[in-house]
């Protein structure tokens, strides 16, 4: 019966390679690079993240990465133990949002401690083999 | 120019509508919306139709071509809206407040149940560069974020998520559509998912269609005897980066909520306001909407909702419905499931332990990874 009664689909939506922009491909080569940097906007002179090509507080066009200190603080975390559909993981993950000392924003990424807390100072563990996605940060760990 | 609701219809709230297609839902809905309505007919007293909807969630690119027939709509002034259902009610609002529409019909659907993989449909609103790499594995882990930053700020524990997960149940087994009301359900013996987040601290999903009829004030009384008044209506998109939203209070809902208030010339929302319904998908939402709409000083709602003010016979009952976590998130339709229960409490087809019902308040949130709240201000 429920084959005349659902029409199975499955959306194509793997298929889209997502433009990352002047301002983000310059972050993404410097993640490459094994550098951290954020977007500076030379009129607030604020620095943010993640960058982008227009400064989210005063509408001026941000041209300039400025890097930054590679250890942020974490600002609030999660210990994920099940998916979505509510299965335990086969193991536990952190996920943090740290922020960086004088940066607007910060990122979202995991972080590696038994005991992770708020205000906690973190580095990131950089890949040795990078191809220039947020991801070539494995996680962050304890500085 | 005022505007009100001239009628009300809702369809499905089941965890899965199995016999109905999400256009068969929305014609139901609309059946009785104008059944409520005095019998409207959609084909010659309506002037526009407003339908909230998102493409991902229909699985169907360029789903606005669906909106105007499953409601009446055809070869008429059809309009779609990337939102919650409460934005099509401002939408609606303003057109009538402009005085070429007398009657439009607001519209929302939702069927959640098609949808085999909705983490990742959820995880596709957020950052194709700074987040989704991450390929995190529950997208409630993003709201588990806002929970620790926000309890951690203001001294909310466990007990106090709690106190709101006990209440949502209790009051949702009073509400025929609260399909996941379930008093008594023990929230610390619920399984954590994400920290500080447990299973009963997240509603879960649910199948539904609302209808609602809006009118000016010059034709309302011929469709109904007892119009509800829109006397505000207002939202706010924080930013589109997660990462630069404030993670501890949702400046997006305040925003919203003053916005509504100004309009309905309300200057003391705590004493002003008799009831409200509130997003509260995760139950640590309800206590930071209440205080972003202003029921409760920033950081108080916890002491308040633990001596019992937003109780059904509370000081301010809150979420008299049980809120998303008894009734579900129908996605879009999720303001105006809120909005619709209010409105039956206000004409009092619904008895509920209210005290005041002139003046409701209603709030709606579209979930993470957003930044975008709605407030809606009624009045008998």
């Amino acid at each position: 019966m429920r084959r005349v009664k659902y029409f199975p689909e499955v959306m194509e939506i793997e298929a889209y390679v997502y433009t990352a922009g002047p301002v983000g491909t310059k972050w993404l080569e410097a993640l490459k690079a094994g550098k951290l940097m954020a977007a500076y906007c030379p009129k607030c002179g604020r620095l943010f993240l993640p960058p982008k090509m227009y400064c989210p507080y005063d509408f001026e066009e941000v041209k300039e990465l400025r890097e930054i200190a590679p250890v942020g603080v974490v600002e609030s975390y999660t210990v994920i133990e099940r998916d979505f559909n509510g299965e335990p993981l086969k193991e536990k993950r952190v996920l943090a949002f740290i922020k960086f000392p004088g940066v607007e924003g910060g990122l979202i990424h995991y972080v590696k401690a038994d005991k992770p807390r708020i205000g906690m100072r973190v580095r990131p563990k950089w890949r040795d083999e990078r191809r220039g996605l947020v991801t070539d940060i494995e996680y962050f760990e304890e500085a | 120019m005022r505007v009100g609701i001239a009628g009300v219809g809702w369809f499905g709230f089941q965890p899965e509508v199995v016999d109905y297609s999400f256009r068969e839902m929305m014609f139901k809905a609309a059946q009785r919306a104008y059944e409520d309505a005095g019998g409207l007919d959609p084909r010659k007293d309506v002037d526009a139709f407003v339908s909230c909807q998102e493409d991902f969630w229909e699985g169907i690119a360029i789903s606005d071509e669906f909106a105007p027939d499953p409601v009446g709509g055809a070869m008429k002034s059809v309009y779609t809206v990337a939102g919650d259902g409460l934005q099509c009610v401002g939408q609606a609002y303003m057109m009538i407040k402009s005085g070429l529409f007398d009657v439009v019909v607001v519209e929302s659907h939702a069927k959640p149940s098609d949808i085999i993989t909705l983490n990742d449909v959820m995880l596709f609103a957020t950052d194709p560069i700074s987040i989704r790499p991450l390929d995190i594995g529950n997208a409630h882990a993003l709201a588990a974020l806002e929970a620790r930053a926000y309890m951690h700020k203001y001294g909310v524990t466990e007990e106090h998520l709690e106190a709101v997960v006990e209440k949502a149940h209790r009051a949702g087994a009073k509400n025929p559509r609260a399909v996941y009301a379930s008093p008594g359900r023990s929230r610390s013996s619920s399984p954590v998912v994400a920290d500080p987040l447990r299973d009963a601290d997240i509603a879960k999903f649910v199948d539904a269609a609302v209808v609602v009829v809006l009118a000016s004030d010059r034709v309302i009384r011929d469709y109904t005897d007892a119009p509800v008044w829109v006397d505000g209506a207002w939202w706010s998109t924080e930013i589109s980066s997660l990462e630069l939203h404030d993670w501890s209070f949702p400046v997006h809902a305040r925003e919203a909520a003053d916005g509504a208030y100004a309009q309905a010339k309300i200057t003391d929302p705590a004493k002003e306001v008799g009831f409200a319904e509130v997003d509260n998908r995760y139950s640590f939402k309800e206590l930071q909407h209440v205080e972003a709409l202003r029921l409760a000083p920033v950081g108080a709602a916890k002491d308040l909702m633990a001596d019992g003010a937003f109780c059904p016979g509370g000081r301010l009952p809150v979420n008299l419905s049980g809120g998303a976590l008894a009734e579900g998130v129908p996605f879009e339709v999720h303001g105006l499931a809120r909005l619709s229960y209010a409105v039956a409490v206000m004409r009092g087809d619904i008895k509920a332990q209210v005290d005041r019902r002139e003046v409701a308040v209603i709030h709606s949130w579209r979930g993470v990874p957003t930044t975008t709240s709605v407030v809606v201000v009624l009045r008998t």
